[in-house]
């Protein structure tokens, strides 16, 4: 166990130092997301009026185009120097690889979402800071993360794997986006949400049952 | 046996590039293989390594099964590959690249072992140089120490003289001899005769998807 923890951590540093070196993937989900806040701020007559609604809205499609980019970025590039094909040659179970590198998107998305956070404050002039987002980040992240390495890895064989990683994405992480909107909605309008539970149970259940059943996935796919 | 292989076919939708090629490998084994461009020598060396699957045929290595774990993580612990791409990270140096792949691999005394191979390939003095940076050649040299780390029992490499000068040819040939002193096995392709000649013991031809003994 100790060993996989070990591991799991090789492989995330890696990820994150060539990440460091080439600052790509957070250039690009940054510069990204706050582009499409960007517009939103300047395309509504009062930005400081705006619905939680359509703020939290505005938020979360940031999150997911820029991150699903990024995602493809990530996998293009190791599709395009087989450093996937040289960690699976190295005794490292499968299912690690997947973890590791789910945890690596995890960490990319929680960096750029502080960003897209302090964007939309400033030109927002709302606070989305609270209990709700807090709780809706990690649990998005882990279930957003899972599913795009899955799917980033199917794709990143494809030509126009942009493209297909997202029309593969975003149908499926359909009820994880309803989840983090709907919290965030409560935190940016200050008021406890009624239906918090439940919510929260669908957001944990996606993860649960998605990491399962691509952890499981993950190996056959690889195989083939 | 080091490695077994029995009635391996393969095919690309309608391209059958195997057929029925059977090979066994032994220690002290330094096997070469050749063959035209297409022929299947790199489909042949992925299949040994794992990285492809045959659609018929069986295949054991270290006397196991390479399609299952955790039997396939004890082979991959004493198997070393060098393909066609060098398969390295070209913004990490190429001490990053070699520290990484030997924690992977287990080794516990990781930062000697990279001294010690990069010493043998003569590389030492690109050791903080960023893979992106180096010559063909040199990230050549940088994915062979790679496949070298954790000293294998079987090392697969596909083409390991492209790009390089002959000096370094005469490493890598040293390399190669040197280990069957140790009975460890080889099996590579190349393209160069003095190569092959100087490294292997066996020779094989792979021609219309056949493998046949030279």
């Amino acid at each position: 166990m100790k060993n996989w923890i070990k591991i799991l951590l090789t492989i995330s540093s890696k990820d994150l130092i060539v990440e460091l070196k080439s600052k790509e993937t957070i250039v690009t989900i940054t510069l990204f997301s706050l582009l499409v806040v960007s517009i939103f701020a300047v395309t509504s007559s009062n930005p400081s009026n705006l619905s939680a609604e359509i703020g939290a809205g505005i938020m979360w499609a940031a999150v997911v185009f820029s991150g699903s980019i990024a995602m493809s970025k990530l996998f293009s590039h190791e599709e395009k120097n087989e450093t996937l094909n040289a960690i699976l040659l190295m005794p490292v179970p499968i299912e690690l690889i997947f973890f590791s590198k789910i945890l690596s998107l995890f960490l990319f998305l929680t960096i750029s979402e502080c960003f897209i956070i302090a964007v939309f404050s400033i030109l927002f002039n709302s606070n989305p800071l609270s209990i709700y987002i807090l709780t809706a980040i990690p649990i998005f992240n882990l279930g957003f993360s899972c599913v795009g390495t899955f799917f980033g890895i199917i794709s990143s064989k494809s030509r126009s794997n942009e493209i297909l990683l997202t029309l593969l994405l975003v149908p499926i992480i359909i009820p994880l986006i309803m989840f983090a909107t709907e919290l965030t909605k409560a935190g940016l309008l200050g008021i406890s949400s009624q239906n918090f539970n439940l919510w929260l149970s669908l957001g944990i259940l996606f993860d649960i049952i998605f990491l399962v059943v691509l952890t499981f996935l993950f190996g056959k796919i690889i195989e083939q | 046996m080091l490695l077994s292989a029995k009635k391996i076919n393969k095919s690309y939708q309608d391209n059958n590039v195997l057929q029925d090629v059977s090979l066994d490998i032994k220690s002290g084994d330094s096997i070469c293989i050749s063959g035209e461009n297409g022929s299947g020598k790199s489909t042949l060396l992925k299949i040994f390594c794992g990285l492809l699957r045959p659609d018929i045929g069986t295949l054991s290595v270290l006397g196991r099964d390479p399609y299952k774990q955790p039997e396939n993580l004890f082979i991959k612990q004493r198997m070393g590959v060098l393909m066609h791409s060098n398969m390295l990270y070209p913004q990490l140096t190429v001490k990053e690249n070699l520290l990484f792949f030997s924690k992977l691999l287990g080794i516990i005394k990781y930062r000697s072992r990279v001294c010690e191979v990069t010493d043998e390939l003569n590389i030492s003095k690109f050791l903080n140089i960023e893979i992106y940076k180096l010559s063909n050649g040199n990230r050549r040299k940088a994915s062979f120490a790679k496949s070298l780390l954790n000293d294998p029992e079987i090392l697969i490499t596909d083409e390991p003289e492209a790009n390089i000068d002959n000096d370094t040819i005469e490493i890598f040939a040293n390399i190669f001899t040197q280990r069957l002193k140790r009975s460890k096995a080889n099996i590579f392709t190349s393209h160069n005769e003095k190569f092959s000649e100087k490294c292997s013991n066996r020779r094989m031809k792979l021609e219309n998807g056949r493998l046949l003994e030279l």
